[in-house]
């Protein structure tokens, strides 16, 4: 395998930001990590990762979901697109589905590639980096 | 039988929200069918004096007798004027009035048919039996007493007739239907006895009328006062019923984020045990190793627990239709569940086989729940299987439902316990000495679901030998997406 992914994590628990870190640099990848969505769009823009772990339930709320309409709506065609694995420990009904490689056209569905519980598996996730690398 | 109709029967609300008795809103009713019948009455009596000139050669008061006929549309006009004004201007007065108006119109009529009687025969005339037909709608719409009131005044009228007949008072027209004696009116004696039997006939009507009636209304009263009870019942069990959905909902809403708590920093445990163990941190020492070993498998069974009660809290909290629901193809979703429960299968030498009917349905429901209704009967088929044995899913078509069955070989369940399995948090006593995992929610999570989506469990077992769960979901044609 060539050169690892860049990967931007996005969470409120600074021990989540910590392990995935040292699990995903574990495994190769060059890792970013924000610990809210201001500091997320910032590395987001200055360090144009190749894909984003967000998380969804931060200490306002919602609001990984925000970020990621947000981000679909970037004025960079190219961050606007980026692949998003949405990491939350919130696998509970909402009105939004989890279904990986759904797009939004519905409005339904999270414009987010894929889906991933916590806690985090490092090698499903980096199984999932591949994927939506791959697809992207 | 003294009960007065009018007053005896229980007061219900009318429209202009005046108490009314049962009594009076029926005589409400009446009153327009009294004078609709009375229409109907003066055309009848029109026609048959009509015709009894045609047809009969006699000598009879032809024009008074049209004159008495014709009061009939006059006083039934003005009433049906009175009866108009008084709905329209004093509702409140709707209740008093109809009795009055109806003792009016029966005594117009008595007076009517009295006059008719004897200008068409006095005693010898047939039709004297007409009054009964007053006396009985009097004893059904009038109160008792006025009831009694107008069986006097029919039976006054005539004794009227029949003693001015007998006297020379009043004229005497020969009927040309009489009772064949046309000189019964001079003989005192007949003329008493046609009295008095009219006289008893018409107040034992009244009485037997009246005593009838006011069973009816008691009875009547009686299955009304039951029937508002049984509203209340009804509607306090309803009220009852909606504060314990409220509570429940409150509870598992509180469960849920007691549990979405927990799992936030159980999940950050876990991945810095994850960390230490990969040792990412420095290499570990075998003993620590070991030790984070066992600290992570306990963080895991939490994390599982807490998994399950989030599932479990989130299916009770929401109303069975608040999940988004699409047509759910079964075949593809066992396919999935396999694929991932093959592997812990396989590790004890545990064989899955699948059997799909053709005509196995499709079901309207949410794909996530079902998944985890199939993952749940699997994994416990599979717990709960010795090593080396065997497990079966079914699908087929059950009537209009999905039918899953989910067999196993396994430890079975004891028969006394196979009615609480479905409990929140309980596992068999064989379950547990089998294996210390499962948080005893899964199979309280399957019957949530199945539930939600309007179907059905039912469990076989034998300790010792294997346990089957059937599963009936109502079958889709696919057109109903929601």
């Amino acid at each position: 395998m060539g050169q690892k992914a860049k990967v931007l994590v996005i969470d409120d628990d600074p021990d989540i930001l910590e392990t995935s870190r040292l699990l995903l640099e574990s495994r190769g990848y060059e890792v970013m990590t924000a610990s809210g969505p201001e500091e997320g769009t910032k590395c987001l823009e200055e360090g144009r990762p190749d894909v984003v772990v967000l998380d969804i339930m931060m200490p306002h709320g919602t609001e990984g979901f925000n970020w990621l309409s947000k981000l679909r709506h970037h004025k960079d065609p190219q961050l606007r697109d980026i692949p998003v694995i949405i990491l939350s420990s919130i696998h509970e009904r909402t009105t939004f589905r989890f279904h990986e490689g759904e797009s939004d056209e519905t409005g339904e569905y999270l414009p987010a590639q894929a889906f991933i519980d916590k806690p985090i598996d490092p090698d499903l996730l980096a199984a999932k980096i591949e994927a939506v690398l791959k697809r992207s | 039988m003294n009960q007065d109709n009018a007053q005896g029967a229980g007061s219900v609300k009318s429209s202009s929200n005046s108490e009314l008795t049962l009594s009076q809103l029926e005589l409400i009713e009446r009153i327009g069918w009294l004078i609709n019948l009375r229409w109907v009455a003066f055309a009848g009596v029109t026609a048959t004096i009509l015709i009894v000139k045609k047809v009969f050669v006699c000598d009879l008061p032809w024009t008074k007798l049209l004159l008495a006929a014709s009061a009939i549309p006059i006083y039934n006009a003005i009433c049906l004027v009175l009866w108009r004004r008084v709905r329209r201007l004093h509702p409140e007065r709707v209740g008093r009035a109809s009795a009055v108006l109806a003792n009016v119109q029966i005594s117009c009529d008595l007076a009517v048919l009295g006059a008719l009687i004897h200008l068409s025969g006095g005693l010898e005339n047939l039709f004297g039996f007409y009054f009964v037909f007053h006396m009985v709608i009097a004893s059904i719409l009038l109160s008792k007493r006025a009831a009694f009131g107008q069986a006097t005044l029919a039976v006054g009228i005539f004794w009227l007739i029949a003693i001015g007949e007998y006297h020379g008072w009043l004229p005497h027209y020969v009927s040309p239907v009489g009772m064949g004696n046309p000189k019964l009116y001079k003989d005192p004696i007949q003329v008493f006895a046609a009295c008095w039997v009219m006289t008893t006939s018409l107040y034992i009507c009244v009485y037997f009328a009246t005593s009838i009636t006011a069973r009816l209304r008691k009875r009547e009263q009686e299955v009304m006062t039951l029937s508002k009870q049984l509203q209340q019942t009804a509607d306090s069990l309803r009220e009852a019923y909606q504060k314990l959905a409220e509570t429940e909902r409150a509870k598992s809403k509180y469960l849920r984020k007691v549990a979405h708590e927990l799992r936030s920093p159980l999940a950050a445990i876990e991945s810095l045990l994850r960390v230490v163990a990969e040792g990412l941190h420095g290499e570990v020492p075998k003993r620590v190793l070991n030790t984070i070993s066992r600290a992570r498998a306990r963080t895991q069974e939490l994390l599982a627990l807490v998994r399950d009660l989030l599932a479990l809290a989130a299916l009770k909290e929401a109303p069975a239709d608040s999940a988004p629901r699409c047509t759910c193809d079964f075949k593809a979703l066992l396919d999935e569940t396999i694929s991932l429960i093959r592997p812990q299968a396989e590790s004890r030498g545990i064989r899955i086989e699948t059997r799909v009917s053709w005509d196995a349905p499709c079901v309207l429901g949410n794909p996530e729940q079902l998944q985890e209704l199939l993952t749940n009967l699997l994994s416990n088929a599979v717990k709960y299987s010795y090593d080396g044995g065997k497990v079966e899913a079914r699908l087929s078509r059950s009537g209009d439902f999905l039918k899953i069955e989910v067999a196993d070989q396994g430890i079975g369940i004891d028969e006394a316990e196979q009615s609480r399995i479905f409990e929140d948090f309980y596992r068999s006593k064989d379950a547990r000495e089998f294996t210390a995992e499962g948080t005893g929610l899964g199979l309280s999570i399957v019957k949530a679901i199945v539930d939600s989506h309007g179907g059905s469990i039912l469990l076989e077992s034998k300790k010792g030998a294997g346990t089957k769960f059937t599963v009936l979901l109502p079958g889709t044609d696919g057109s109903e997406d929601s």
